[in-house]
């Protein structure tokens, strides 16, 4: 199902962008408790708090499918890259939202970094004397079967070859595909709608003309594999 | 006897009318004085820019010399709004062109702004002074070289937090030098350094310059020659604050400051470095306003500049402030009467965190004035803001954010319910509020009894069921914006309430449970109301119970929008659709 969205959770739940990716599971685990009361289930801590009884489905009915029932409910929009973060939260402003990212990229290894935070009692350390980078380029990618379209800053690469071993990374935290068994094709878009190849363009100025990225893979499927 | 008062009299006191409020109570009172109104009325402001025609307003204020519009829901500021939903200015400055050529000043929020457009403003209004764009996107520095370019009396030109395509700094060479009106310039929003040179021409020629931000770019270097010829300011917004400079440059650059004796205001202040912070110190007595949202020191630093802004009204500072340095603005700066901290993203991880609920406790405890509060915490207690509530009984805006959703008091455990109970119960002439944490259907139950004098709401994450919708629709007498998110309120509360969203301005809500069959059955029952389904999958093969991913609802006299994207449905595109029947209990 299209609308499907995988809430399982990336490795780095604690590490934070700057400390705005709050960790799902903390929220899911309140969430989870409030739906088990809800549902009737033994709960004898007094003091903790009982919701009244509530229906998140529309019709009253319980879900047909047997399906995690904290996704009919959860419609929460993911975007950005490296971490679980929810759109628009927390409600800042995207200058100053840009701003930080770009405090925080500067000392910090492009891709895999692990939440780093400010070093608050000795800043003049943390400063580091880097030309303030070059505000981030946000590129679209849309991978085959996901519902979902992520965003990447292009200016945090600086080769093919990082591209796409990032977004492979990024993807296959949600899929079922093995990594090494799938097949993955990238098409490029340029701004105009131009289909651009890979490695065609060096990278700099293919880094300025990206527009889009979709991916499609040729993942020998579990259920594919029953058939054969 | 003709009891009438003539026009000329009833223009004459109109003169002394200067609040739209007053203006539109007095365009009720019958038709001659609805006449006189509004062929008087100098200053238009329409702040939903879909709730009225460009061609009505122009045809109604024919004299109309400064016009404020608003677009996009305050919720786009956080990326909720896709793009291309709207908020285009074009149609209106082609209406105003045309009826209305004397118009001075615009200012635009949350509004799709092209070069086309700035350039129709360079063309179409003779003696243009003034232009202020917030949040708005869509142009270039091109566009912004036309408005120097052609108007020859520009007062004012500010640019605050717009996207703007930098295509350069040249833009800035653009203004003649015939131009000598200046009053406020503001670009600090741009990427792209200007020549020096041409800004120091330009405020060698603007005596009357009193507010000037700059851009980041802008260097510390710069600076100083900068203020030695604009003395007389009295906003300044600095750019980047971290160059190394000799002993000799900020000899200059400290003198500079002290020169500054009118200094009301000052922001800015990109990537400051702490041994800089002392260059401040001469201009902090006078301050009224202080924004050190990009100021990222650690607390010590802020502390000394703000032991020395005994007349504060205003501070702006992230959380590296710490709660010990918001004891010390408590202690010093009895002025204040608003207060924001933003998130570092420093405190979110640490368990020994170093800003808490305690901060704003120690402001609130202390500074009489105190009216207005934006608070990023990590997690709260009741208790908090039971104290918070006792101390500030004045409060006019409360926002806070708890960052962590659904966080509980982190003391108890319980929900923030209480808290916010105590903010509505004391402060009677709240009008603006946020609330976060973890909140039950009490809070919002404790909002609708006593948040009479509420206008604007936002929620987010929060509540357990429809009821809750209901009481603050059915509650807040005074409620004009209402924004929600990822809530689980639905149907029912919507449609049982819906005469009420006829006197609001508008409801937004996103990722909540409100099925399309609502949204159809709303607009049915609604005509007034504009009832827009911003949804990215395709509606018209839904079924009505599956719930859309964002409502926006506003009242109208425009009836439905020409300019809707593929992804915004309203009924009008399908307007023979039937509403399928449903269980609404």
């Amino acid at each position: 199902m299209e609308l499907d969205l995988d809430l399982t959770l990336s490795p780095h739940t604690n590490s934070s962008n700057f400390g705005f990716g709050f960790d799902l599971n903390k929220h899911l685990d309140t969430k989870e408790k409030r739906f088990e009361t809800m549902l009737g289930l033994e709960n004898t801590e007094e003091d903790f708090y009982v919701p009244k009884p509530c229906s998140f489905s529309l019709n009253g009915q319980p879900d047909e499918k047997d399906e995690d029932p904290l996704e009919s409910d959860s419609s929460i929009a993911y975007d950005e890259e490296e971490n679980c973060k929810v759109v628009g939260w927390p409600p800042i402003k995207s200058s100053m939202k840009k701003y930080l990212n770009y405090r925080h990229h500067s000392r910090n290894h492009p891709y895999h970094h692990h939440g780093r935070r400010i070093n608050i009692s000795n800043p003049a350390a943390t400063i580091e004397r880097v030309r303030p980078s070059k505000s981030s380029m946000y590129v679209k990618v849309k991978m085959d079967g996901v519902a979902i379209t992520r965003k990447v800053d292009i200016k945090l690469f600086d080769s093919y070859e990082s591209l796409t071993n990032s977004l492979i990374t990024m993807f296959s935290q949600y899929q079922d595909c093995d990594r090494e068994d799938t097949n993955f094709k990238f098409t490029f878009q340029g701004k105009e709608g131009d289909w651009l190849l890979q490695g065609d363009a060096p990278w700099k100025i293919f880094a300025e003309s990206v527009h889009r990225i979709s991916i499609t893979r040729d993942c020998p499927c579990p259920y594919t594999r029953l058939l054969f | 006897m003709d009891l009438r008062l003539p026009s000329k009299v009833l223009e004459h006191i109109l003169s002394f009318v200067d609040s739209n409020e007053d203006r539109n109570s007095v365009s009720l009172v019958c038709k001659s004085w609805f006449e006189t109104e509004r062929r008087t009325r100098k200053r238009v402001i329409v702040r939903n820019c879909y709730a009225v025609t460009p061609a009505a307003v122009a045809r109604r204020f024919p004299e109309m010399k400064s016009l404020t519009l608003k677009g996009k829901p305050h919720f786009a500021d956080y990326n909720l709004v896709p793009d291309g939903w709207g908020g285009y200015v074009w149609p209106w400055i082609e209406a105003m062109a045309a009826k209305c050529p004397s118009l001075e000043e615009l200012r635009l929020k949350r509004m799709v702004v092209t070069d086309e457009c700035l350039e129709k403003i360079a063309a179409s209004f003779k003696d243009f002074k003034v232009l202020v764009l917030t949040s708005c996107e869509g142009f270039s520095t091109d566009g912004l070289a036309a408005i120097a370019v052609a108007c020859r009396n520009l007062r004012e030109l500010e640019l605050r937090e717009c996207i703007v395509e930098d295509i350069g700094g040249d833009w800035l060479s653009y203004f003649p030098e015939t131009l000598t009106s200046l009053v406020s310039l503001d670009f600090s929003c741009l990427d792209s350094e200007v020549k020096l040179s041409d800004l120091e021409r330009l405020l060698s020629r603007s005596p009357n310059l009193k507010s000037l931000k700059l851009n980041r770019a802008v260097s510390l270097d710069a600076l100083g020659s900068l203020l030695r010829l604009a003395p007389q300011l009295v906003e300044l917004g600095t750019g980047s604050f971290s160059d190394k400079l000799d002993q000799e440059a900020v000899a200059k650059l400290s003198q500079a400051f002290s020169e500054l004796k009118e200094l009301k205001s000052l922001s800015g202040l990109w990537d400051v470095l702490p041994e800089y912070i002392p260059l401040l110190y001469s201009v902090c007595p006078g301050l009224t306003s202080l924004n050190l949202s990009y100021a990222t020191v650690q607390m010590s630093d802020l502390v000394e500049l703000i032991t020395r802004c005994s007349n504060l009204q205003k501070l702006w500072v992230m959380d590296l402030i710490e709660d010990k340095g918001l004891e010390v603005v408590a202690s010093s700066c009895k002025e204040l009467r608003e207060l924001r901290v933003f998130p570092s993203g420093a405190g979110l991880d640490e368990t020994n965190v170093a800003m808490t609920e305690q901060g704003l406790v120690y402001v609130s405890e202390a500074c009489p004035n105190l009216e207005s509060v934006l608070y990023f915490c990590v997690q709260f207690t009741n208790t908090a803001m039971v104290t918070i509530a006792r101390n500030r009984p004045n409060l006019k805006c409360f926002r806070l954010c708890v960052m962590e959703p659904f966080a509980p008091d982190h003391k108890t455990q319980k929900p923030l319910d209480e808290g916010f109970k105590a903010i509505v119960e004391r402060c009677k002439d709240l009008q603006r509020l946020s609330v976060s944490g973890l909140l039950t259907d009490k809070a919002f139950e404790y909002i609708g009894t006593h948040g009479k004098k509420l206008r604007m709401l936002s929620i987010a994450f929060a509540g357990d069921s429809d009821l809750m919708l209901h009481h603050l629709l059915s509650g807040c007498e005074s409620l004009n914006k209402l924004e929600i998110r990822d809530c689980p309120f639905g149907d029912t509360a919507l449609l049982e309430n819906a005469a009420k969203l006829k006197t609001m301005r508008s409801l937004w809500m996103s990722s909540c449970c409100v099925s399309f069959g609502a949204c159809k059955l709303l607009s049915q029952k609604m005509p007034k109301l504009n009832v827009e389904v911003i949804d990215e999958h395709p509606l018209e093969t839904r079924p009505d119970s599956s719930p859309v991913e964002r409502i926006y609802i506003y009242r109208t006299l425009a009836g439905p929008r020409l300019d809707m994207p593929e992804f915004v449905w309203t009924i009008h595109k399908n307007p023979e659709i039937g509403v399928s029947h449903l269980a609404i209990k």
